[in-house]
């Protein structure tokens, strides 16, 4: 039995003992990052957390090496679905201003080494991809168009994995670009190739979902009563056999995450955020 | 010059920029709440005729959906765009709420609502609009979100066609609403880029708005008034067109149903009428309709140019009603109608009370008199159809919208009587239609029509002890106790009102023989102080059965327990001595003698003597001593005892032995409660004997409240040749009155002679007195009274009857 060990860790928060579950969470630690922090954005590395405030206003980042805390933009909508350059030394992000009553939005640029910003797009009314802007290989979707637009290098395609009429959110590329992970709002989490052929059903509520390797994905099981969210736990899914792992339990509301390789980061609903390391039994 | 063109150029500007915006730019978010007809996420409220979880019935999610669609398409139309986070009703189409908030923002929304509809979650009703937004009431998160939910608040509250019970506009940030859920709030509003509120447009628990949320045209009004905020919000042009909208309810018939109702939800909705809307000369019709099919009324026409138009409403049972209306743009005209039933047939009594039936037992004397008629009446002519005899003064009332007459006596019926109501054939419907023949019904009265007082504290004249002091009146049936405590009143001689302890009240409960309340004084009350008690009238039994008249009696406060000078007679107190004597006793149940050290008169202890027997009359019950009290008695002598009595009426004594003779000191009726001395000349002691104390008697006076009772005894006093002073009230057990009820003449009789004789109205006032024992009564009105009969200085109370 190999074990991949990507952190040295000793367990003093959440532990599990390794069994037949593939994947468990092994250390869990909260970040102070002196406000409140809500949907979190992780670079390449690990390294850098971007977050905003419940509504998406404002767009913050911090070092998690340093626990230095960085405010990038201070507008509305700044938030809202910032993406990281490839190398990690930028993000791309929209701000949004109000004209007769109506949104509409621009695309920035900040760089970690200058702290400074640049408008690369002009404010409009117009949907904007944030991740076409920072890769040639991406997936986006397009909730008006009910489709999922796949870039591999540069190269455009829109499909419909499990037809035409439904409606993508959060879709994902694996790490080895082989695989698709979406979310269809009235159906569920799913898995597909890249040109939508092969979809699986993975699971019925999986919100944010993000890859962690090319063999787990990592999402957020919620509840409501139609009212309030009355449960949300992050799940990990194997996708080749659909087994879900849960990784934290009833004791706090997450509310958004972010996952790379090795490492979760997640907030809940009262604005604290925590970093999950996880560990993978092959 | 200047100055108006700088005017000019910015109301110019004002335009373009106005102009810069149109619908085609809007972009709007629904979210129908709830979904799926998920019991555990959805709301079914089970109305007639539909089963629980029947699919057909009230769903909020369907609801919600159905007005989401309307909002959807009036939107459409004048050129936005709109999402819907569902457009089926399963429960894979509820989505989550984060998602919904995720969906609002990555399709651009400018705006988004969250159409619900609300319920109390108690049995409380009530209907009104509540729109939430996010945050705290006074520090929205997004500021422009209050301002949406305040235009669609006043716009939904403009909706005539439902029963608002508040009409005031209530918007509130989620945060204040819900503090329990700190700032979480609302899920669905919680990661919301742009303007958001939910909102909860009436209460689908109010069940007359259920069945309306069963309309679409009602769904559509408020659809509309959604779609009217969308325009008010961004300042854009309304619809070109108006609509007309409204709800049918019959004039006068009442709406069945054990639910509560509010203002004209209390009348029948007309259903399925037919509506049709024409040109205003009325000759021209342009458009048709039905009103609901669910017990609602209600009607629209979606679209109608502006103008103005004659309304003609008809249904299978109501005469033909027509209104003029007049259209405007981008408004909705209600025009609620009531419209008159065909009265087709004369009126009759379809149902009567009382029913009485020959051999049947009487009535109660205070019954009202309830007519039901098929028809709602003209109340003018069946109150001048209407008499009673024997003649009885008396208020009609009218209930369910004039379909049921009341009559209600202002007194009692005499008992035993039979009594006829009658209704005149001039009685009248509403319609004007007379009744074919006279109706009448005859029931007999029962033979109680006033509840009597068994017995009080404090009475006429009494003095009471001041310590731990209460009002307790008994009567022959159980008294309706919640309206007692505003019904019974003490004031001090300066008319001050004395407390009662409310929360230390008691009372009968069903299954006793007799009724009673009891309660507490607040405070001890001050002795020599004199205080007057006053029972109103209104006191009635469980059957409202009231009391004849008010009482009102005068009393006294004195210490019971001043220290005598006199000698203690040792070993009174010691229950240990006294046992049953059952060869002395007849009919005995149980009876226990023990110390009490709690209520005490003097030192530690006094004996009490706890007895029940098994009918309300002929039990006597005796107590021996094993051994007899040492003081020698003389029937020159006196002794006086410390008693708390239990208002039972029972009598008591001691008894005492001499050589080859027994007898018994009378100590009186314990028809007073609470401690009194009572001393008592020994003169049926037989000269030359000495006498010893060697027990206690209690003989039952026959009464409902005689079964059961707890006399104390405290202090026994020997007084040496004490015959002198007597002051004793009770002793008189021989005196009688009559005739009893008296018209002409009372006479009382007693073994002593009679000083005088006064007669006291029950407000306390004397209103004759004589010398001697007889006492005129043919000037006095007929009532009830106590005669107050004076012997050698004592007094004792009768209760009497004038009558003519």
């Amino acid at each position: 039995m190999k074990t991949k060990s990507l952190v040295l860790a000793v367990a003093l928060g959440m532990c599990a003992s390794m069994s037949a579950a593939d994947i468990v969470a092994v250390y869990t630690k909260k970040v102070d990052v002196g406000t409140e922090a809500h949907h979190p954005t992780l670079s390449p590395n690990g390294d850098v957390v971007l977050f905003t405030s419940e509504n998406y206003t404002g767009l913050k980042s911090i070092n998690l090496s340093t626990q230095e805390v960085s405010v990038i933009d201070e507008t509305p909508k700044a938030g809202f679905n910032p993406r990281f350059t490839a190398d990690g030394s930028e993000v791309v992000y929209r701000t949004s201003i109000k004209e007769d009553g109506i949104s509409r939005d621009d695309v920035k640029r900040y760089s970690f080494a200058s702290k400074g910003k640049a408008q690369i797009m002009k404010h409009t009314k117009d949907v904007i991809n944030t991740s076409s802007l920072v890769a040639e290989t991406y997936a986006y979707g397009l909730v008006d168009k009910q489709a999922i637009e796949v870039s591999v290098n540069g190269v455009k395609t829109e499909i419909n994995p499990i037809g035409y009429g439904y409606r993508y959110l959060w879709p994902s590329i694996s790490p080895n670009a082989e695989k698709l992970v979406f979310n269809e709002v009235y159906s569920g989490l799913f898995v597909s190739n890249l040109d939508g052929s092969q979809a699986k059903f993975l699971t019925s509520r999986g919100e944010f979902p993000c890859w962690v390797d090319d063999k787990f994905v990592v999402a957020l099981s919620t509840k409501d009563d139609g009212y309030v969210i009355t449960s949300a736990k992050i799940i990990a899914i194997e996708v080749a056999t659909g087994k879900i792992t849960e990784l934290t339990d009833d004791s706090v509301l997450v509310d958004g995450l972010a996952a790379v390789e090795d490492k979760i980061v997640y907030t809940t609903e009262k604005g604290e955020m925590y970093v999950m390391n996880i560990l993978i039994n092959e | 010059m200047k100055k108006r063109l700088t005017a000019l150029m910015i109301a110019g500007a004002a335009a373009i920029s106005a102009m810069a915006l149109n619908y085609s730019d809007l972009i709007i978010y629904i979210n129908p709440g709830h979904g799926g007809h998920d019991q555990s996420n959805d709301r079914n409220v089970v109305v007639y005729p539909y089963e629980l979880g029947d699919t057909m019935g009230f769903w909020e999610s369907k609801s919600n959906m159905d007005k989401a669609f309307r909002m959807r398409e009036l939107l459409r139309e004048l050129g936005a765009t709109v999402y819907m986070s569902r457009v089926t009703n399963t429960s894979a189409d509820d989505l989550g709420l984060e998602t919904i908030g995720r969906l609002a923002n990555a399709t651009g929304a400018d705006l988004f609502l969250s159409i619900h509809s609300n319920a109390t979650g108690t049995s409380n009703r009530v209907n009104f609009p509540i729109i939430f937004y996010r945050g705290y009431d006074n520090e929205p998160v997004i500021p422009e979100a209050k301002e949406w939910a305040r235009a669609i608040g006043e716009n939904l509250l403009t909706n005539k066609a439902t029963i608002w019970t508040s009409t005031n506009v209530n918007i509130r940030g989620d945060w204040s609403f819900q503090p329990t859920w700190g700032t979480q709030g609302y899920g669905v509003l919680r990661a919301l880029t742009v303007p958001g509120t939910l909102s909860e447009g009436s209460f689908h628990d109010y069940i007359p708005e259920t069945y309306r949320l069963l309309s679409h045209e009602y769904k559509f009004t408020e659809a509309w008034n959604y779609r009217k905020a969308v325009s008010q919000h961004f300042g854009l042009p309304g619809a070109p067109y108006g609509a007309i909208a409204g709800r049918l309810n019959d004039s006068r018939f009442p709406r069945i149903g054990d639910y509560k109702m509010f203002d004209d939800d209390l009348l029948e909705t007309v259903d399925t009428a037919y509506v049709s809307l024409w040109d205003e000369t009325g000759t021209t019709k342009l458009q048709e309709t039905t009103s609901g099919t669910d017990f609602n009324g209600i009607y629209a026409f979606r679209k109608v140019d502006p103008g103005k138009y004659m309304l003609k409403v008809s249904g299978n049972r109501h005469y033909e009603t027509t209104a003029m209306v007049e259209v405007v743009a981008d408004e909705i005209s209600y025009v609620n109608l009531k419209v008159n039933k065909i009265r087709s047939t004369a009126p009759v009594v379809e149902k009567y009370s009382p029913v009485w039936n020959e051999g049947e037992p009487g009535v109660l004397c205070n019954t009202p008199v309830v007519f039901d008629f098929n028809w709602d009446m003209d109340t003018l002519s069946v109150e001048k159809a209407f008499s009673i005899t024997p003649e009885i003064p008396g208020v009609i009332t009218w209930e369910n919208n004039n379909l049921r007459m009341v009559f209600t006596p202002s007194q009692t019926y005499q008992t035993s009587t039979i009594y006829t109501a009658r209704l005149s054939a001039e009685a009248k419907h509403a319609g004007g239609m007379a009744m074919e023949a006279p109706f009448e019904i005859s029931f007999f009265t029962a033979d109680r029509n006033y509840m009597s007082i068994l017995g009080q504290v404090p009475k006429e004249g009494e003095e009471v002890h001041f310590d731990n002091p209460a009002v307790e009146v008994r009567f022959d049936k159980l008294p309706d106790v919640q309206p007692i405590l505003k019904q019974v009143s003490v004031v001090d001689e300066n008319g001050t009102k004395v407390a009662l302890n409310t929360r230390k009240m008691t009372y009968s409960k069903l299954g006793d023989e007799y009724g009673f309340f009891r309660i507490a004084f607040t405070k001890d009350l001050t002795v020599g102080k004199k205080y007057k008690m006053t029972l109103s009238n209104e006191i009635s039994d469980k059957d409202g059965i009231p009391l004849q008249d008010s009482v009102v009696v005068n009393f006294t406060a004195v210490d019971a327990g001043v220290e005598k000078t006199d000698s203690l007679m040792e070993g009174m107190e010691d229950a240990a001595v006294y046992a049953l004597n059952e060869q002395g006793s007849v009919d005995v149940t149980s009876a226990t003698i023990t110390t009490d050290g709690t209520n005490k008169l003097f030192g530690s202890k006094c004996v009490n003597v706890a007895y029940e027997f098994p009918k309300t009359e002929g039990s006597e019950l005796l107590l021996s001593r094993s051994a007899l009290v040492d003081t020698k008695l003389t029937n020159n002598d006196a002794v006086g005892v410390h008693v708390y009595g239990d208002l039972t009426a029972n009598e008591a004594y001691l008894e005492v032995i001499a050589p080859e003779d027994v007898k018994y000191i009378p100590l009186g009726k314990m028809d007073f409660l609470g401690w009194r001395y009572i001393q008592v000349p020994l003169t049926m002691l037989e000269g030359e004997k000495e006498y010893q104390i060697s027990g206690i008697k209690v003989v039952q006076t026959p009464s409902l409240m005689s079964r059961k009772g707890e006399v104390k005894f405290d202090n026994v006093n020997y007084i040496k040749d004490g015959g002198a002073g007597v002051e004793n009230v009770e002793l008189m057990t021989t005196v009688t009155v009559y005739p009893n009820p008296a018209s002409e003449y009372l006479i009382a009789n007693a073994d002593g002679l009679i000083d005088c004789v006064e007669l006291i109205a029950m407000n306390g006032t004397v209103v004759a007195t004589a010398n001697g024992n007889v006492l005129n009564v043919s000037e006095i009105a007929d009532g009830v009274y106590f005669a107050r009969i004076h012997v050698g200085g004592a007094t004792e109370l009768k209760k009497v009857v004038v009558k003519h």
